[in-house]
């Protein structure tokens, strides 16, 4: 185990963030999966240190984590926050964090420059960062969490902001990472950005750990449960009315040119549009998920559990 | 790897340097456009009180207003521009990274908490006394060459004034340390600091103006001398400081001993609290 979270309670005056959770992690890489306001940055606030637990203890590496120097050094912590030092530039930030580890002042602007390089930041790097976007603020965030080498790396909502080129760059090399030996315990609202990088899910709501899930068995329930789809097409009724019969759609709404489609098998699914496409002679204008939020998979997790 | 292996790993933990948040915080400040308000406007100081010698100096029989205004003047310094300035450097140097979260990024370091409180102290003190004190000489400069034959406080040999000088750099910085401490404790110890250390640090300020309200008496000069003479930084007013008693009956030195104490207790539950603050 590298985490043991036992017992942890957080209170917020009356608020309860963590209700009492419970849970060992092993190595590797972990994804925290829940919506906005489950407590998933309070647990990764407590496993760095910035807060206490009301009651129970968390350890990392069998040492126990509120105020352990030794500990914090071996942490790389990129926050939810949005707004970082702007006064800064880009290498300045990183060189300082870097400083703030007890590099010296050389070692400190060689890595800095390194890892902004790693993140395509090379141009970036020397201006201010209250002139970046929200990608390169992004960016920046993570370079300070991973230049001075960490063991560990809690990134809390690292791809939120992100644009798919972004996305795609950081999880490849939050994966580099993963096979460089670092633990990762990364949080998102987003259950298919956590995919790419997690071995492991923890689920997370209303301050409880609602279970812990494999990424393989999580695929094969996901399957079961339905996603939608939206299509805009110029034949909206026939496609619905040639569509509705099949087992794998769920329901069916209508709205002008748009249908709005419940499927339980996406792959299936997609075959099956072309097909009724075909026959239909119906134009596909364009065809997107609705369900990047996890409230289905909660639903469908409540649906199973309670 | 293991779990020994990956604490052995970067097993020279490594201590932060403590001093990269000293430099972090000068240039907070220095990137700030109120930093550079206040500073000018402590130069204003010295200006005015260059115009108003223009105004004045060719009628002798302007001896008395030229008092009173050199009195104001360095009143009005020590009363309010000396208290504003810790008001606004002490209380932000925790409160605006509080709020900003940016305090994270210093607070995961391995770096011992209390250092965070000292480092920064001593980067509000730099700056506050880059702000104050040159503004402070300029005026004791202006008021030293232009009123030799009006003024008799500074129309003294040299080592008095030299003296005087030195005195009144003391009180400055007894003042910046204090307010500067107290200031900086309440900035952690509660959610809106700002307030309440605009009444600590006005209160007195207040009081009067409260009283005067009652009484239906606006006199501000009468203000200014209540407010100095009244706190712990030293002074009494201008011309007797440190050798009249302060109106509560303490003596100079011992308001210098009061000022110790409340510098030394601040200072203490700072550095006591600030390793307990959780960050929300």
């Amino acid at each position: 185990m590298f985490v043991t979270i036992k017992n942890v309670s957080k209170w917020f005056g009356d608020v309860i963030a963590l209700n009492n959770i419970s849970i060992d992690l092993e190595h590797g890489a972990i994804g925290l999966v829940g919506l906005n306001g489950a407590g998933k940055t309070t647990l990764i606030k407590i496993l760095n240190g910035l807060l206490k637990p009301t009651e129970g203890t968390v350890k990392i590496y069998g040492q126990n984590v509120w105020g352990n120097l030794d500990l914090f050094s071996k942490i790389g912590y990129c926050p939810e926050i949005d707004n970082q030092m702007n006064y800064l530039t880009g290498l300045k930030f990183v060189q300082y964090n870097l400083q703030l580890h007890g590099y010296s002042r050389q070692e400190a602007i060689r890595k800095a420059q390194d890892v902004l390089e790693r993140l395509n930041m090379t141009t970036a790097m020397t201006r201010k960062i209250k002139g970046y976007s929200r990608g390169m603020r992004q960016r920046v965030k993570v370079a300070q969490a991973i230049a001075h080498d960490p063991a560990i790396l809690l990134l809390d909502e690292p791809l939120q902001g992100l644009d798919p080129i972004g996305r795609y760059e950081l999880t490849t090399l939050f994966n580099e990472l993963i096979k460089e030996g670092k633990d990762l315990i990364v949080s998102s609202h987003v259950l298919h950005e956590l995919e790419k990088v997690s071995q492991t899910i923890v689920f997370i709501d209303h301050g409880k750990i609602l279970g812990k899930s494999n990424i393989s068995d999580l695929r094969a329930t996901l399957k079961e449960i339905p996603q939608r789809f939206l299509i805009k097409t110029d034949k909206p009724v026939k496609l619905a009315q040639q569509l509705l019969p099949y087992k794998l759609i769920d329901d069916v709404q209508l709205k002008d040119n748009e249908i709005i489609i419940g499927v339980k098998n996406v792959q299936e699914f997609s075959f099956k549009l072309i097909e009724v496409a075909k026959e239909t002679h119906a134009e596909i204008k364009e065809l997107r998920p609705l369900d990047e939020s996890l409230e289905a998979v909660f639903d469908y997790i409540y649906r199973g559990n309670y | 790897m293991n779990d020994i292996e990956k604490i052995q790993k970067n097993s020279l933990s490594k201590r932060g340097n403590p001093w990269i948040i000293y430099i972090l915080q000068i240039k907070k400040y220095l990137s700030g456009g109120f930093f550079w308000a206040v500073l000018g406007s402590g130069y204003l100081f010295p200006l005015i009180l260059f115009v108003i010698y223009s105004r004045t100096h060719k009628d002798l029989t302007n001896y008395g207003y030229w008092e009173v205004s050199l009195k104001l003047i360095f009143e009005g310094y020590f009363a309010y521009y000396v208290v504003l300035v810790p008001l606004v450097l002490a209380t932000a140097a925790f409160r605006d990274e509080f709020n900003d979260q940016n305090i994270i990024y210093i607070l995961v370091k391995p770096i011992k908490r209390q250092y965070i409180f000292a480092m920064k102290y001593l980067a509000y003190l730099t700056t506050s006394t880059v702000v104050t004190l040159p503004p402070l000489l300029l005026t004791v400069l202006v008021a030293n060459t232009y009123s030799l034959k009006k003024d008799p406080y500074f129309h003294e040999p040299s080592s008095t004034v030299l003296l005087n000088t030195a005195l009144l750099v003391a009180g400055l910085f007894l003042m910046l340390i204090g307010y500067g401490v107290v200031f900086m404790t309440v900035s952690i110890l509660v959610k809106r600091p700002l307030l309440i250390n605009l009444i600590l640090g006005f209160s007195a300020i207040f009081e009067v103006i409260f009283t005067d309200l009652i009484n239906n008496n606006w006199e501000f000069l009468y203000i200014a001398i209540n407010f100095i003479s009244r706190y712990w930084q030293g002074f009494d007013s201008l011309d007797v400081f440190f050798r009249r008693q302060f109106l509560f009956g303490l003596s100079a030195i011992n308001g210098i001993w009061h000022a110790i104490i409340i510098i030394l207790v601040f200072f203490a539950i700072g550095m006591r609290k600030i390793p307990q603050k959780q960050l929300y």
